[in-house]
């Protein structure tokens, strides 16, 4: 199947333009998509960074108030033993932090107090606990912002025992400053934290330890404000795989099998994205104090996470944030396939405009083509004008029409050739076959005329002659030399037509005769070589000399094909020798027969040949002034033709 | 001979009665007719179809003419003119052709031969080519003969008496017996003496005549 140059050159620009639009899409959809995930990754970082930096500021009063209890109760300016001094100053420390939700000091004896925020009674709450040998007296005071009692009432049948605490024998055995796990407050069922010190008096004898309770729901409701992407979270994970802090405070405690409160393990948790995410969380073996970076896939959608481990506090914490990827580029996601599709339709509308394009730069080139192919097959003539075209065009148009004129001249010219070609030949033809005739005829005759001459020679020695035979003898004699005169007419039949003596170019005439035997070259598969550099003008009968050449190239095609030779080459050749022009005919067949007689009439190797060719062409060259022979040593016919003389 | 009003062309007698026609021609009919009709004219005839067979058969020393068909088979009439030229036979050539172009007409007559004649030709003239032709010969061989003789006088002179007649045929206007003495190294007396004697050997009477007799130059007779 064939297309219309204009259809493949708009195709493959519509292919192009489509490919190119594409390209560019696709690019600057990867390119963007990856920076809009780094973006992302910031953003994470950046509110991973928040986190820790807000758990570490919310976490340091509690800190810094344990050392200053620390400090002012091992100094003495507090005294351990008045309970009154310590409450003061205890809810003193209350006031000065919201997350602080209670301090409270116990002593190797068992006496505690303690100084609480209270959702009861009173906005705090002090709980007093003195021993005096084995009598304990366990007192509740309930207080305003301002110190002012509200109410007292005893608990004789609280058993508290502060040494018993975790916090209290943690921060014993350890002599040092101590965090606790996290836990659930049993009162306000809200997440806490205890951080405690032990207070050594005179000699390093412990006299008690200190401890600030902290609040650490805040920490979730800081979360719940934290933006991560339009749907991701950060959260709170212990190195221990517990949930400490969640933007959903709901989500994390979860009451124990012993009925107690506590925190949800990360591989329990209720929402499933956070398990896919963290699930399986190993902090010696993730974090190594290093921010770890991952991605994963939950339901066929990517979510990216960022692990950060809070640095600088006691406590194993770790901020924990993800968020799906699509928060980030949902919108160049729809903006890719929106893309495509302007892609598509540009395409096709190019196409429409390359189509209508083509067809309108094509059309003057149609037309010229159809043009063209009517002044080739004659239906126009060259001199109809041109329609309107190209430059480039035109010329070659020019060209064109040069060709074809040059080309009717070339074939007029050997047409006229051919014609006068046919002419001589039968002229020559019968001419050479009434001097072969003659030949022939002569021979009877000579015999005739000779036994009449010895015939009429005995009548006349007779004694008495007859003159009547003698007369009858005489005119049969006149007669046989009369049809000896009409033999010697018909002899010079060929030789008083050879027509004048032109000048002609010996080249030109070689390629027209080669012209035309080309089919009889074709039919035989051979090929000529014309070897005919410079040479003068030659002068003959120009008709004659072709008829010449003529016979004797159909005789190399002859012997070639008779022979069936290997190789099938006629190679004409020509030089100048003197006054004359010599004509080498070479062919590569096996050379003339030694049984045949060259240029005598009749006298042929072909099985249906006259054996007329060479005679005649012999006589054409002979009547030119010039010779025809066969070069016995280099097998080939030569024949000379005089050349004009300056 | 004939006592009737139509005289017919005959053969020469007086010219020689011993010559002899050799006739070649491929065809037989016209080998037939002309030889019946010159024996009837009292000629010596010889026929032959091929120029090959009359090379094998033709002495030199027999008087004759040639009367040669020019469109011979294999060896045509021209050809056969110039192998007989080749060796040194100067048989006269009568050529009858049926082609009678002018070319081959101009290339005969240039090979020497008395007469050109396109068939059918007339007998009459014919014969009085071949008349003529025998009168060339006879008077060709009579030249030959006389110089013939004189060589094989010449044959008979001594070294030096060669040498000095050589002289003599090579420098025919210096024939003093002082230049040949002095040329050939030898005494005027001495020349004097071998004149006289090469003038005796000779038969003839002057130096002139020896001149005359145009022996060819030494190179040539020295191989």
């Amino acid at each position: 199947m064939r297309f219309s140059l204009g259809f493949v050159l708009a195709l493959s620009l519509v292919g192009l333009q489509f490919i190119a639009i594409l390209i560019v899409v696709l690019t600057t959809y990867v390119s963007s998509e990856r920076a809009m995930l780094t973006h992302a990754r910031d953003l994470m970082d950046k509110a991973g960074t928040n986190a820790v930096e807000h758990i570490k500021r919310f976490l340091e009063p509690a800190t810094e108030n344990t050392e200053q209890a620390r400090r002012v109760l091992t100094s003495g300016l507090i005294s351990v033993t008045q309970p009154e001094e310590m409450e003061e100053y205890f809810f003193q420390l209350l006031l000065t932090e919201p997350q602080l939700s209670g301090v409270y000091f116990g002593d190797e004896d068992g006496n505690f107090v303690f100084v609480m925020k209270s959702n009861e009674v009173g906005p705090f709450r002090t709980k007093i606990i003195e021993v005096e040998g084995r009598a304990r007296t366990i007192e509740y005071i309930w207080r305003d912002e301002d110190f002012n009692v509200l109410a007292r009432s005893y608990d004789p049948n609280d058993v508290f025992d502060a040494r018993t605490r975790p916090w209290y024998t943690a921060a014993r055995q350890l002599g040092s400053r101590i965090w606790t796990n996290p836990y659930i407050f049993f009162s306000s069922q809200q997440p806490g934290i205890t951080v405690a010190a032990p207070i050594y008096g005179e000699g390093d004898t412990l006299n008690g330890v200190v401890g600030i309770d902290l609040d650490i729901a805040d920490i979730s409701l800081f979360l719940s404000g934290l933006v991560v992407g339009s749907s991701g979270a950060a959260f709170i994970l212990s190195d221990d795989g517990q949930v400490i802090a969640h933007p959903d405070p709901a989500r994390i405690n979860i009451r124990n099998d012993n009925g107690t409160l506590g925190f949800v393990g990360i591989d329990d948790f209720s929402d499933p994205v956070v398990r896919a995410a963290f699930a399986g969380f190993d902090a010696n073996a993730e974090t190594g104090a290093q921010p770890v970076r991952s991605s994963f896939d939950y339901n066929g959608e990517g979510f990216m996470t960022l692990l950060l481990p809070v640095p600088d506090i006691d406590l194993p914490w770790n901020v924990a944030v993800f968020a799906p990827e699509n928060d980030f580029v949902q919108s160049i996601k729809d903006n890719r396939a929106r893309n495509i599709w302007i892609a598509a339709i540009i395409s096709v509308l190019t196409a429409i405009a390359g189509v209508t394009l083509a067809a309108i730069i094509l059309k003057p080139v149609r037309a010229f083509a159809v043009r063209t192919s009517l002044v080739s097959q004659g239906e126009v003539s060259t001199d109809e004008p041109l329609p309107r075209t190209y430059k480039e065009l035109s010329a070659a148009n020019a060209t064109l029409i040069d060709e074809i004129a040059q080309r009717r001249r070339l074939d007029t010219k050997l047409q006229d050739l051919n014609r006068e070609l046919t002419h001589v030949t039968r002229v020559n033809m019968m001419g050479q076959m009434a001097t072969g005739l003659a030949h022939e005829l002569s021979q009877p005759l000579t015999t005739i005329s000779q036994n009449l001459d010895t015939a009429l020679s005995v009548a006349k020695m007779d004694a008495t002659p007859n003159e009547e035979l003698i007369s009858i003898l005489s005119e049969l004699d006149e007669q046989a030399h009369q049809g000896g005169d009409i033999i010697r007419a018909l002899r010079s039949f060929v030789r008083k037509d050879k027509g004048r003596a032109e000048p002609f170019d010996m080249l030109e005439l070689v390629e027209q005769t080669k012209r035309l035997l080309r089919q009889e070259l074709e039919r035989g598969q051979v090929t000529t070589d014309i070897q005919i550099n410079e040479l003068p003008m030659a002068l003959g009968n120009r008709v004659q000399i072709a008829q010449v050449l003529i016979n004797l190239m159909r005789n190399a095609i002859d012997a070639i094909v008779m022979a069936d030779s290997p190789v099938r080459k006629i190679t004409i050749s020509a030089v100048p020798l003197g006054e004359m022009i010599e004509v080498r005919v070479a062919d590569t067949g096996p050379g003339v027969a030694n049984n045949i007689t060259l240029f005598k009439e009749f006298s042929t190797s072909k099985p249906d040949g006259l054996g007329l060719g060479l005679s005649i062409s012999r006589t054409i060259v002979e009547a030119g002034h010039g010779q025809l022979w066969y070069d016995d040593v280099q097998k080939q016919f030569c024949f000379t033709v005089p050349c004009e003389t300056q | 001979m004939s006592n009737s009003g139509f005289p017919i062309p005959m053969v020469d007698h007086l010219v020689s009665s011993t010559s002899t026609v050799f006739l070649i021609d491929d065809d037989k009919a016209v080998r037939t007719s002309l030889s019946r009709a010159l024996h009837k004219r009292g000629f010596q005839l010889q026929t032959f179809e091929t120029a090959k067979q009359f090379l094998d058969a033709y002495d030199p020393s027999q008087p004759g003419c040639l009367v040669l068909d020019y469109g011979l088979p294999q060896m045509d009439g021209l050809k056969l003119q110039e192998v007989l030229a080749e060796r040194d036979i100067n048989v006269p050539i009568i050529f009858i052709s049926g082609h009678g172009g002018v070319r081959e007409t101009v290339q005969a007559m240039k090979g020497g031969a008395i007469d050109f004649l396109e068939k059918p030709f007339r007998q009459d003239v014919l014969v009085d080519c071949i008349n003529t032709a025998f009168e060339v010969d006879v008077q060709r061989r009579a030249a030959e003969c006389d110089r013939n003789s004189a060589l094989t006088r010449f044959a008979k002179l001594t070294q030096r008496e060669k040498e000095v007649a050589n002289f003599m045929i090579a420098n025919p206007s210096s024939t003093s017996s002082k230049e040949i003495g002095r040329e050939l190294d030898i005494s005027p007396r001495t020349v004097d003496h071998h004149r006289a004697r090469i003038l005796e050997k000779m038969e003839i009477g002057s130096v002139a005549e020896l001149i005359d007799l145009s022996i060819p130059p030494p190179s040539d007779r020295m191989a």
